[in-house]
Formats: structure tokens, sequence, C-alpha cells
């Protein structure tokens, strides 16, 4: 950032530019907590009231509370698995290195591009088939897996750059079994890594949709974003319910925003620098 | 490395090349799916519906121009001599890791013919401009383009101001002492330094196009009116899911794999070439 004087007409612009980007959130905090006279009166005007029944309804009514547990369960298995595996995968790669090896990289890396609808429909018939559809433990692995080109060459940039070679070096020569230099070395070195493909982890399981949509079937089985969109369809759910459902939705998203905001941009970065 | 194979091949890798054997047949699961040859392609390329559908794809890449220009301005805009440009990226970012489908639901309130964008207009006294702007078939697709490119803003910037913080500050400023106009230093300096990172930018875009827009689509206009805004993952979806036309889908899905290839087969050449320029 320059240190020269401050800028009004692109200060200015900036704050102008912001406004579609928090107008449409305050919206729906102001539509999922006024009362339904209030909202009728005015519905794009300030709230006079205040009340957590729409809230309410979607948390108990529309199994929205249900609904965020099997998100959590399957989005935790899928940060999980997806950054270990992919964490395990890379110091797999770093240890050894070849053009077979590399080629298997390039080829792993290259499958990110697959689009998801494609495979989408056998591993689906495969699933019903061994009776594992309807199930949150496989959704969170098929997230992990889905993610996993993406994950295996983030990592290995990661590793490549990040883990100096005298450091591996070092650890072969004292005997180190490569476990205990993975456990030891490898984990702490990757941390920000790991902290930035978790995040990121986090982020697609919770707001997928299509996966979700295909292999879940009983409701009391739904993610956060099924039981949302399944609602904001039925025609006999209101306006505030449904915006009460997706303020429940966006809610454990902020957290993890602002917890991981850096980590998560840096992701990015790395997705589409690359 | 083992669990990284095994989870690869069983979950991607195995199933794409069932799809794409299953597309040379009349496939119906659970029964014999006997070979057809290219019947399920001439099918697909037949259907008026599936014209429709590449035409809408075609159409929302009609927005590439805004989702490349609109980020690179807003990180040229924030680069210097604005205080807090850290929280504007910030707030501007935000939506790209919400869900499309949750974000969808807010859109569908704020865009519906009764809903609060129309009443805006109403109040402002701007009440002619009302339209209803997700039903009906020619606002659609140009709606959606303008959704993408509120969603994905954030992310472009970021991505922008990440390259721009990389290049020497001097270059900037040699073109500023030189006199040169703030849209001439965008165009001659700022958008050559960082190329490479623009054109990756957009062959994203354009990927995404194809690939992460089903939740868009099923939650605002479940692709109509009619197949105004029916997209190609979201036609495989139904073919597949609702008509049980799964040989026609899985044609349909080698389809969009050979599309996205291409793009990026493209991408890659074309970034080359800038880079053997810029040497």
């Amino acid at each position: 950032m320059n240190e020269r004087s401050v800028s009004i007409p692109r200060t200015a612009i900036a704050v102008c530019l912001t406004v579609p980007f928090v107008l449409p959130f305050l919206f729906l905090v102001s539509t999922a907590f006024r009362t339904r006279e209030d909202y009728i009166g005015s519905r794009v005007g300030l709230p006079h009231t205040l009340t957590i029944e729409h809230l309410r309804y979607a948390w108990t009514s529309a199994r929205m509370g249900r609904a965020m547990v099997n998100s959590l369960l399957t989005t935790s298995i899928a940060v999980v698995v997806l950054v270990t595996v992919s964490l395990a995968a890379a110091y797999w790669f770093l240890r050894h290195r070849g053009p077979i090896s590399r080629l298997l990289l390039i080829a792993i890396a290259s499958l990110w591009v697959v689009p998801y609808v494609i495979y989408l429909l056998p591993l689906f018939i495969t699933l019903s088939d061994l009776g594992l559809t309807d199930n949150l433990f496989i959704l969170g692995f098929l997230y992990a897996a889905t993610n996993l080109p993406f994950g295996i060459f983030f990592m290995y940039v990661y590793l490549q750059r990040g883990v100096p070679a005298e450091v591996r070096e070092a650890a072969e020569v004292d005997g180190a079994s490569s476990l205990r230099e993975f456990r030891s070395i490898i984990v702490p070195l990757a941390t920000p890594a790991i902290g930035t493909l978790g995040a990121l982890a986090f982020v697609w399981a919770w707001g997928d949709l299509l996966l979700a949509l295909v292999t879940l079937q009983s409701d009391d089985k739904y993610t956060i974003t099924v039981a949302a969109t399944t609602l904001a369809t039925r025609t006999d759910a209101g306006v505030q319910e449904v915006a009460a459902a997706a303020f429940l939705a966006i809610l454990p998203l902020l957290v993890v925003f602002l917890a991981a905001q850096r980590a998560i941009a840096r992701g990015f970065v790395a997705g589409v620098g690359k | 490395m083992a669990p990284a194979l095994l989870l690869v091949v069983l979950v991607i890798l195995y199933p794409s090349s069932v799809a794409a054997a299953k597309s040379f047949t009349a496939w119906s699961p659970g029964y014999e799916s006997p070979w057809v040859g290219l019947a399920n392609y001439r099918d697909l390329f037949s259907q008026p519906v599936f014209r429709e559908v590449l035409g809408n794809q075609a159409f929302l890449l009609l927005g590439l121009p805004v989702w490349v220009f609109a980020p690179l301005f807003v990180a040229a805009l924030l680069y210097e001599r604005v205080p807090g440009a850290a929280l504007f990226r910030t707030i501007i970012f935000f939506p790209a890791i919400l869900s499309p489908a949750i974000v969808g639901i807010l859109f569908r309130t704020i865009l519906a013919p009764e809903g609060s964008l129309n009443e805006v207009l109403r109040a402002a006294g701007l009440g002619f401009l009302a339209r209803p702007w997700l039903n009906d078939a020619s606002l659609v697709k140009p709606s959606i383009i303008v959704l993408l490119a509120w969603a994905s803003l954030g992310t472009g910037v970021i991505i922008f101001s990440a390259a721009l913080s990389a290049v020497p500050p001097e270059l900037f400023e040699a073109a500023e002492m030189d006199g040169a106009s703030w849209f001439r230093r965008f165009v001659h300096v700022l958008v050559p330094s960082i190329a490479h990172v623009i054109i990756f930018w957009a062959v994203f875009q354009v990927v995404a196009v194809f690939l992460f827009i089903f939740g868009w689509i099923w939650v605002l206009t479940r692709g109509g009116p009619g197949y105004a805004s029916s997209t190609i993952d979201y036609d495989i979806y139904q073919n597949a899911l609702s008509f049980g036309f799964f040989g026609t889908a899985a044609a349909e899905s080698v389809v969009l794999f050979v599309i996205v290839l291409s793009i990026i087969t493209v991408g890659i050449l074309g970034s080359r070439l800038v880079r053997m320029r810029a040497s």
C-alpha cells in the first residue's frame, strides 16, 4: 500500500461499492427477525419489532437444527479426511521424486477439472447398489474425495516451498523414521497450509447442494443447504421463515470466515494463481 | 499415498470412465444396457432443448468482460490511497465463500416480481424499471450474469490485489511521473504487468460457468421460465434424475467434459503466448 495522501474520490467509490454487499444481508437479517405485521407493513424499511418466532419455526418445524447437526458431521469428516489424506499424499510425493511420480501428481491434479455431474450418476448407482446412499459418513468422504485433486496439489506446492531440503535431510541422517519425521517436522511446518485447506474444505462441504441432493433421500438426513433450499421451494413456507433458515445456514460460515479469512484468501489465490 | 489413490480412483476416475462407456449404451441402471453406438449423441444434438441449453451457456459467457474487468477495476482502485482497503476487500469477499444455493434463496426473494428490489424501485419513483427479473425469458440470463458478477467480485479482487502487490511499485510511479492518465496507466501498465493472472482468472470464470452453476439454477429458476436459464449441469441432472434418460445424460456429461477440456487447453496456450511475448 502506498503511503501517500488519502484519495477522497477513491475512498468514496469504495464505500459505494460495498453497499450491494451489505444491503442484501441486512435485508435478510431484518426479514428474519421482525414480526409478520411489521414485514407486511413495509418490507424494505427499517424493522420496528424483534421476534425469534421465525427462527424458532426454522429450527424446529423446518428441522434446520437437525440439518445443522448433519452438516456439521459431514463437514467435519470432509475437513479431517481431506486435510489428512492430502498432507500424507503430498509428503509421499515430496519423498518420491522422479518422472513417474511427477506424472502421477499431474494426473491427480488434473482430475480437478472433471465435472461433478459426470461421475455423480455411476457413483450414485453404485452407492445405491451397496445400500450406501442416504449416509452422512459416506457423503463426508465424497466431499473429501472430490476435493483431493486440489488438496494434494495445494499441499505439495506448500511443502515444496515451505520445508527446506536441509530439514528433511537432517531428519534422515539422524535416522528418524518417515512417520516420525512426518509428525514432528512436516505437520508443524505445514500448519498454515492445514488451516487454509481445512477452512476451504469447510466452506465447500457446507455449501454443497448437488452431491447432497443426489445421495440423500430421507429428510432427517438433509444437510443444511438441502433443508434450506427445500424449505425455500415449498409453497407453505413464508419468506420470513425461509430468511430465518438462510440466516442459520450463513451464520456458521460467517464465524469461519471471520476466524480464517486470511487463510481462505490464501487458498483462493493459490487455487487460481497457479 | 494409498488412501489418496483409493479415494480418487473410486470416487472420480472409475465412475467417470463408467459414465463415458455408458454414453454409448441405452443405459438403464439395474437392467441390461445394450450398445447403441452414437445414438445418444445424435439424440442429444437433435433435441431443441439441448440446443437452447447450449445457447444459454454461450449467452452467460457474455458476462465474461464484466467478471474480469469489474474485479480488476476494484483491485486497481483499492491499490493505493484508500484507507481501510483491507476492510473493503473483506466485505466484498464474504459472498465468495457462501453457498450459491443459500445466496440463491436470498436473491429469489429480492428479485421476485413483488420482491424488495422492485419495491425499492417503486418507492424511488422508478417503478417503470420494475421487472419480473427471474420470470422473464429475456431478463433471466442477464440477471444471472449480474448475480455471478456479484458473487465472484471478491475472489477476483483478492487474486488481482495479490498479483498487484507482487509488482514493483516503481513501475506505476514511473508512469504517473510521466503524466499518463489513470486510464492509460490502467491499460498500458497495470493490465500488462499482471496479464498472466488475468488470463488464469478469465479461464477459471469460463470453466466455472460450466462446472459450478448448478446450485444457482436449482434455487433461482429451476432452469425456467421454460428452459430459458437451464445450463448443461442442470440439464444433466434433470435428464438423469427427473426423466430417467441415463444414456442421454451420460452423453451430455461427456460433451460437457470435452467443452471444459477445450477451454482449459485454449487457456493454457493463451497464457503461454502471453509469457512468450513478455520475455
